[in-house]
């Protein structure tokens, strides 16, 4: 398996793959929000980075390095949000959008981590889309509507 | 105990603010000790600030007590984000099995 894991569509963002399984939650409420899951013999990290609370969220992937566990599993719950912020904005990764009761819709692979604000910006354009399609009805077919304005 | 919401976005399966269900892949809802402000448990629950300045934020209080009395099981599930947090669930029934009823009584415990 390539460093850039292969999202499941439909699938749960925090059990993305058929086969994954959760090692770590280090953040939850409701479901997992931060944490690790193990793939074909890897391990990687996951994190919602907006819409923690809401139907509409947006989920970061990459794969895991030999002394991230002990690292994550070290942290206090204030040391948290940099951590996982300098591992979006410096290593190459997946990048989805997760809508409640469809799971995941729409991923972007960004080999580029500086352009995680731009590729977020093109995927809530086609989020967008998604929704007109499928059937805006069952949700609210507008994202800042439905309280999802992206990473800050 | 403390629930967190988004007043801007319903959760609840009647149109109320709170979620009052678990997600179907789920066991159990998230609450978090203690009595706190919206401002405070929206901290807790998003990692890069809030999206609207806590305008949309909410909070409801409910004892331990009122929950374990209307059946459900809580649970201190601590996270290195929120120490407090706590999972309330009715044991190994998932989000497809709450009928509205439980919901109804999930409700009742909060103020």
């Amino acid at each position: 398996m390539s460093d850039l894991i292969e999202l499941g569509l439909g699938r749960v963002p925090w059990e993305p793959t058929s086969g994954a399984q959760l090692v770590d939650v280090f953040h939850r409420y409701d479901r997992p929000l931060i944490g690790v899951f193990a793939a074909d013999d890897s391990r990687f990290f996951f994190a919602c980075v907006a819409g923690e609370a809401e139907p509409l969220s947006a989920w970061w992937y990459c794969q895991l390095r030999d002394d991230d566990l002990d690292r994550l599993r070290g942290l206090d719950g204030s040391e948290l949000p940099a951590v996982v912020g300098e591992m979006v904005e410096t290593r190459p990764g997946v990048l989805a959008l997760a809508m409640e009761g469809e799971g995941i819709v729409i991923t972007q692979q960004v080999d580029n981590p500086g352009l995680v604000g731009e590729l977020f910006g093109a995927m809530s354009e086609r989020f967008q889309i998604y929704l007109r399609n499928v059937d805006a009805a069952r949700g609210s077919g507008d994202l800042v509507a439905a309280g999802f304005r992206g990473p800050r | 105990m403390t629930q967190y919401g988004n007043s801007e976005v319903p959760a609840g399966r009647d149109g109320g603010v709170f979620r009052d269900a678990p997600r179907s892949h789920e066991q159990a809802l998230s609450t978090i000790v203690g009595q706190l402000a919206p401002d405070e448990a929206c901290e807790l629950v998003r990692q890069w600030g809030c999206p609207d300045e806590h305008v949309h934020c909410v909070t409801r209080w409910a004892t331990v007590g009122a929950l374990r009395r209307r059946g459900f099981l809580v649970e201190h599930s601590p996270t290195i984000r929120i120490p407090g947090h706590t999972n309330v669930s009715r044991g190994d029934l998932g989000g497809d099995d709450w009928p509205p009823d439980v919901s109804e009584a999930f409700n009742s415990c909060f103020d």
